[in-house]
């Protein structure tokens, strides 16, 4: 053992040093040795001399042993440090050990010495090996890109790798391995689970199976995810090499080779698809598929070779292609295989195979030489059907061709828009005259056409599709080709035909021209014409039938007679148009003409609804030239009319007898010739009784003997006399008659008789009786004066109504003289002037003065009679109607009162018709209107104007009011406004006017009930003053039974105590310090209360100008200590309203409270707002305190807070009074509080003065 | 003197009330252990969270006072009538109160969970008689 040792000696001793020497010599152990003896000098020995290990003398050592240790340190020395102690505590020497000393040998064992140093040095050089490897180690794992992180068994993160650093620092990202050093992993993984994390509850199974021992080693790949891509890791798990009570997680990123699989897997999907769809197409291909090699033979076949050759494609792989095809194309196949597999390019041909079955198959090929391969490529497609079609396809054209060419129409074919002719057929070139029009278009051949249109319907027909035909249809053609235009008449059809895709190609015409047969109709028709309109204007009607009696012509007149159309006639015999009677009759008859009888004799046919028409018939059979019956003809004339002529005398003579009056015809000599009815029934006698009867002896009286022969001298001279007379029934009761008589003349002209017309006008007398009666009632009298004779007749009422007795004879200027000087007698001079004069009758309400001198009011109504343009006579009626007009007098002079009610109340009146025009209104709605609104309203204008002059929204309820009264409502409602701060309030009453049934109108009434209104609100606010007052009270009794009661309740339990117990020193200090904080409780309780009895009683003390601005400066000031300025943050805005005119020591504590209360329920920590803001609304002053702090929850304390003593928050001081006494200033200042909050989002507290 | 060993909690924000009421407990029952929580919420947390006591104790006798600033003694009742059976049966809870509201007594009567209300101040011999 030569180990070279360098020993560094602190403040040398030099028996340990010789000891030292004398030891390692003995050990042959060659050593350096230095000695120091300062700090400096010790650490310029450690850089220069690099001691192998340093010794010193503990006791001896000046140095002291901490700053020592400290330089070692500093100096990143090595070198182990040993002490020689003589005696050693053994705190003092673990302290030291502790510090970084290596090891201490007591002097007494110096021997143990070397060993000590080779011990402290070997020590040493493991610490640095390890030293160097964990650097080493630390080094690796932060350059590596694999995340690592190392557990303990609890999930704690000891290590984590730069790596998995920067990864977890890493914006946006959401992987539930973010975890940092400190953190438990596992409580990141629950984390992540509970948010529904899949891949950490995986993670964290397989983490938990390697500390349980289950797995050596867990793995798995997990996509963590960023905001908008994805990485992918390998997570794996293993045991902490051989400590066992680590785990390391590493993560390392795959997220190109995820990338990577994905695309390769997503590549293959698609190729195995395109694969088997290709397998697919090769199967199910009814094309024979096949490869063929240069040898010819078969090496690939699809299955359809079954179908198309009959062979299996194994019965042909590895045969010749050429033993299937046909001998006659087998040297042509020859060739061409030849030069295919010479790389000609891919071909086309046709070829035929023979089938297993012996059928030919034509095939058409396409084949493609693959050089690579040495394989030609084939496809087959079996071409019989085709070919097939190919030949059918040609017959049935030339089959069409013929058929075109002898059609008997005239055939064609256009094609395109211009209607190019493709095809026409003999019949039309003959037709149009034309040739070699193929390919021509129509309007080129047949320009003619193009004004009539035919082209325009071609184009239609091309282009919609739609066919068209035309019949008899005039076209005029220069078939000739002379510029002679022919008329042709055309039957035609125009065809659209389509391609195979629908499309329209052309269009097919066919035309037969059928002139011909056109023209001779037409000729034919003419004289049909002619001959139809000589018998359809015949007067009578023309019948004629067939051999069976059918009828087969009829004219107008017919149809007219029967009413029945031609076609209901035609076809049917003509004894259906009579009844049973009838039809035997004309049966019998039609016999006869079959015989040849020509006749005329009346027939009643039955019309269509069923009447009777008489009619004359005169007919003649018609046989045609081989003398066969044929039928016959018969001219038929109605007869019904003359018929007629003679019932209506019948009916006369039966009116006569219906008639309510007695009518009596009498000969010359009065002997009774006619009776009717009426007469039996007036006079009693029958027709039989009366018939020739003097009429004298029947129905006279003996007082009509002078009235006869009156009668009879008017009669003579042609005159009627008629007049009333009394007549006599049969049983000899006399009636009063009203009586004409009128003479009868003869065909002679001569008078031959006397008919007399009777009524029994018993009834009118007694109705003329009646209105006497009523007139008497109505004092209705009546007069009449004679103006040729001068004489005047008033009748009895009259005379009433004039006050002269009822024998009082008038004259002629007596009526008029006795009406009222003035107007009235003017009014009555002038209108019987000209009632004489112009015939204008009179309706007058005059006053008269009667006889005796008293005023009257009469309705004198008055007419004229008049003979040959004369006056004679003026008659009328004379009413008394004093009594009437004393009541319209007085209805006047009470609607005038009314008028002036109305006029003078101070409620406005009015009311507006349907159109909301006023109809009236009063002064009052005037003179209100046009103060407040500046608004002069006139009759007949619409309310709408004044409607405008409002609010839109109290315009709009108007109108809704309005409408509500024209629908039957009464609306009452009481409506308030402030203008210019004067409150008024009026009572409103709309009613509608009805007429007969129909609202014409409103009339609306509105009355100032201002007064009224504030007399009530005053009591409103008595009531609610007195209820705020008993809340008080109650609030007081509360306060006493909780607040004054607690500190009460202390002191009598304190008290007690101190009199019972035996107490030691320290509990009677402490029962006393009790006993005095409750006393002083008590003390400030009876204080508050003194307080707040005293400003609920302030109220009355002067007021003055205070502004916001400023009184919020000063409460922040006052308040400043409670005020961190750095969280808290007071914002104002009085910009609206920033003074008020009150009570400053309460506005003051108002603020002062709600603003102190938002300082000290502010959230800890936060950033603190408080907003005082001032406005107007309405005429009131709005000031609003609103804050982002603590906040309560409206719900269960809304109603506590503004109680005394309650309180929401322990953890800062306060009494609960603040809030309590701004509502009590607020509400005795005549305001209003209300709050809002919510819990940990702010309050806002609103005040309305 | 019965020495059984025995909880009271006081739920109470009043200081001085509680320093009373803990020293008549004190004199009246040696081996008491009374817990006070000025702050009701803070209670409710105790009781809620403290199982044990479940086995360690008899009953536990609860004193609860009224007026309280953020949760007054009903609000308290309220939120204690949701814990579990097990929980409730083991307190015996009385109002403590110094409130002589008529109003108060009746609701304290009429409440299932409140044995009986005391009135503040509560002395040694009214307690001895309640718990005997």
């Amino acid at each position: 053992m030569n180990t070279e040792l360098k020993i560094l000696y602190l403040e040398n001793e030099s028996s340990v040093d010789n000891l030292v020497g004398v030891l390692l010599k003995k050990r042959n152990i060659y050593f350096e040795k230095e000695n120091v003896s300062t700090l400096i000098a010790f650490e310029n020995a450690l850089n220069d001399f690099k001691p192998t290990v340093i010794l010193a003398d503990l006791e001896n050592l000046s140095l002291d042993v901490y700053e020592l240790l400290k330089l070692l340190k500093r100096e990143r020395s090595t070198s182990p440090l040993i002490f020689v102690v003589d005696n050693i505590s053994d705190e003092f020497a673990e302290d030291i050990l502790f510090a970084g000393v290596d090891d201490y040998v007591f002097k007494d064992c110096l021997l143990r010495l070397p060993q000590a140093i080779f011990n402290a040095i070997a020590k040493k050089n493991v610490e640095l090996k390890l030293h160097e490897s964990e650097r080493l180690n630390n080094d690796l794992l932060s350059s590596i890109h694999l995340q690592l992180a190392v557990l303990d068994l609890k999930g704690n993160l000891l290590t984590i790798n730069k790596a998995w650093i920067d990864f977890t620092q890493k914006k946006g990202i959401n992987s539930f391995h973010c975890a940092e050093v400190g953190d438990n992993f596992f409580n990141c993984c629950n984390d992540a689970i509970k948010k529904g994390d899949n891949y950490a509850v995986k993670g964290l199974d397989g983490i938990q199976s390697v500390i349980n021992k289950e797995k050596d080693y867990f793995e798995m790949e997990y996509p963590s995810i960023f905001l908008e891509e994805q990485q992918w890791f390998i997570f794996s798990v293993k045991n902490f090499g051989i400590d066992t009570n680590k785990i390391i997680i590493s993560l390392q990123e795959i997220t190109q080779r995820k990338i990577a699989e994905n695309k390769q897997r997503d590549t293959s999907v698609e190729l195995q698809k395109t694969l088997f769809e290709l397998n697919n197409i090769l199967d199910s291909s009814l094309d024979v598929i096949c490869t063929i090699n240069v040898k010819g033979e078969f090496v690939y076949v699809n299955p359809s070779s079954l179908k198309v050759w009959g062979y299996k494609p194994e019965e042909l792989i590895g045969n010749n292609f050429m033993n299937l095809v046909h001998d006659e194309d087998a040297d042509a196949t020859t060739k061409l295989a030849e030069k295919i597999t010479s790389g000609f390019p891919s071909a086309m041909f046709e070829n035929r195979y023979v089938h297993k079955n012996g059928k030919i198959v034509p095939l058409l090929w396409s084949a493609n030489w693959d050089e690579k391969r040495q394989l030609v490529f084939c496809i087959a497609k079996d071409v019989t059907e085709h070919k097939r079609l190919e030949h059918s396809i040609e017959n049935k054209r030339d089959q069409f061709y013929d058929m075109l060419v002898k059609a008997p129409s005239a055939i064609g074919m256009l094609k395109g828009s211009d209607h190019i002719y493709e095809m026409a057929n003999p019949l039309y070139l003959q037709m149009i005259g034309k040739k070699n029009i193929i390919g021509k278009s129509v309007s080129e051949v047949l320009p003619e056409i193009i004004d009539q249109g035919y082209i325009s319907i071609l184009d239609h027909v091309y282009q919609t599709g739609e066919s068209y035909s035309g019949t008899e249809t005039l076209v005029k053609l220069n078939a000739n080709n002379n510029d002679e235009i022919i008329d042709f008449y055309l039957n035609f059809a125009f065809q659209p035909y389509r391609n195979g895709n629908g499309e329209i190609e052309g269009i097919f015409f066919f035309i037969n021209d059928i002139t011909e047969q056109i023209i001779s109709r037409n000729k034919l028709e003419k004289s049909e014409k002619q001959y139809r309109q000589i018998v359809e204007t015949a007067q009578e009607g023309i019948m004629q039938l067939d051999e069976n009696s059918r009828i087969i012509f009829v004219n107008k007149k017919i149809c007219e007679i029967l009413g029945y159309t031609e076609r209901e006639l035609i076809g049917r015999e003509h004894f259906n148009f009579m009844d049973a009677y009838e039809k035997e009759n004309v049966l019998i008859a039609f016999e006869r003409r079959k015989k040849g009888i020509s006749e005329k004799y009346p027939i009643t046919f039955l019309t269509k609804k069923g009447k009777e028409v008489l009619t004359n018939v005169s007919v003649n059979p018609i046989f045609d030239e081989q003398s066969n019956f044929k039928g016959s003809l018969g001219m038929i004339s109605d007869i019904t009319e003359k018929k007629k002529a003679d019932e209506e005398i019948k009916f006369k003579a039966n009116l006569l007898n219906t008639i309510g009056q007695a009518v009596i015809a009498t000969d010359l000599n009065g002997i009774v010739n006619y009776w009717n009815k009426a007469a039996k029934n007036i006079y009693g006698w029958t027709k039989e009784e009366a018939l020739g009867k003097p009429i004298a002896n029947l129905v006279e009286t003996e007082n009509n003997a002078m009235e006869v022969s009156q009668i009879i001298a008017a009669l003579k001279k042609g005159q009627t006399w008629s007049g009333e007379s009394m007549m006599q029934k049969k049983d000899g009761i006399p009636f009063p008659a009203l009586i004409t008589h009128s003479p009868i003349y003869n065909e002679n002209n001569e008078l031959s008789g006397v008919i007399g017309i009777y009524s029994d006008i018993t009834e009118i007398k007694k109705l003329e009786r009646l209105l006497e009666k009523t007139n008497r009632l109505a004092a209705i009298g009546s007069w009449e004066i004679d103006v040729l004779k001068g004489t005047v007749y008033w009748s009895d009422i009259t005379k009433e109504i004039r006050e002269v007795d009822k024998d009082f004879i008038p004259k002629l200027d007596i009526g008029i003289s006795y009406f009222k000087e003035g107007i009235d007698k003017e009014t009555i001079s002038k209108k019987v002037q000209e009632c004489i004069e112009k015939g204008t009758p009179w309706d007058e309400e005059l006053q008269i003065i009667t006889f005796k001198g008293n005023y009257k009011w009469v309705r004198t109504i008055g007419e004229g009679e008049f003979l040959n343009g004369k006056c004679i006579r003026i008659h009328g009626s004379f009413q008394d109607i004093s009594d009437r007009k004393k009541i319209a007098e007085d209805l006047r002079i009470s609607q005038s009162n009314l008028q002036a009610v109305i006029e003078n109340t101070d409620a406005a009146i009015y009311s507006i018709d349907t159109k909301f025009r006023y109809i009236a209104f009063n002064k009052s709605l005037y003179n209100s209107v046009k103060q407040n609104f500046g608004l002069e309203i006139k009759i007949g204008d619409n309310t709408y104007t004044f409607l405008e002059k409002l609010d839109p929204h109290e315009a709009k309820k108007w109108k809704k009011i309005y409408a509500k009264a024209f629908k039957g409502k009464t609306v009452k409602f009481e409506n308030e406004f402030t203008t210019d701060g004067v409150y008024k309030c009026y009572s409103f009453t709309i009613n509608p006017i009805w007429t007969n049934k129909t609202i014409i109108g409103l009339s609306c009434f509105a009355q100032d009930i201002t007064i009224q209104k504030e007399e009530q609100k005053q009591k409103e606010k008595m009531i609610y003053d007195i209820i705020q007052h008993n809340r008080d009270l109650e609030q007081f009794s509360y306060i006493v039974s909780h607040n004054l009661r607690a500190p009460t309740a202390n002191i009598m339990g304190f008290t007690e105590i101190l009199q019972e117990e035996i107490l030691t020193q320290d509990e009677q200090k402490e029962l006393l310090q009790g006993l005095s904080a409750s006393v002083l409780g008590l003390d400030s309780i009876i204080k508050d209360i003194n307080i707040i009895l005293q400003s609920q009683r302030e109220v009355h003390k002067k007021k003055e100008v205070i502004v916001f601005s400023k009184l919020v400066e000063d409460i922040v000031v006052s308040i400043g200590n409670l005020i961190d300025k750095k969280t808290m943050h007071i914002q104002t805005d009085f910009s609206e309203v920033n003074e008020i005119y009150s009570l400053k020591v309460y506005i003051y504590s108002i603020f002062y409270n709600l603003i102190s209360n938002s300082v000290k329920y502010s959230k800890p920590n936060q950033k603190q707002f408080i907003e005082v803001k001032s406005k107007n609304e309405n005429g009131k002053t709005v000031i609003t305190f609103n804050d982002n702090g603590l906040g309560f929850d409206i719900n269960s304390k809304g109603d506590k807070i503004f109680g005394l003593y309650n309180r929401f928050h322990s953890h800062v001081e306060g009494k609960g009074m603040g809030l309590f006494m701004v509502k009590t200033q607020v509400e005795s200042l005549g305001g209003k509080i209300s709050v809002e909050s919510e819990l940990n989002k702010g309050t806002k507290f609103t005040i309305v003065f | 003197m019965a020495q059984i060993k025995r909880r009271f909690i006081l739920i109470d924000d009043d200081n001085i009330s509680n320093l009373l009421t803990k020293m008549v407990l004190k004199k009246a029952f040696y081996s008491a252990e009374v817990l006070v929580f000025t702050v009701a919420e803070e209670g409710l947390a105790f009781i809620k969270s403290d199982s044990e006591s479940i086995h360690n104790f008899d009953k536990i006798i609860l004193l609860l006072d009224i007026n309280m600033p953020s949760l007054t003694g009903w609000e308290f009742l309220e939120e204690f009538k949701l814990f579990d059976e097990a929980i409730k049966k083991q307190y015996h809870i009385y109002i403590h109160s110094s409130s002589i509201n008529a109003i108060d007594i009746n609701l304290a009567k009429e409440n299932k969970l409140v044995l009986d209300y005391l009135e503040k101040p509560i002395n040694k011999d009214k307690f001895l008689k309640l718990l005997s």
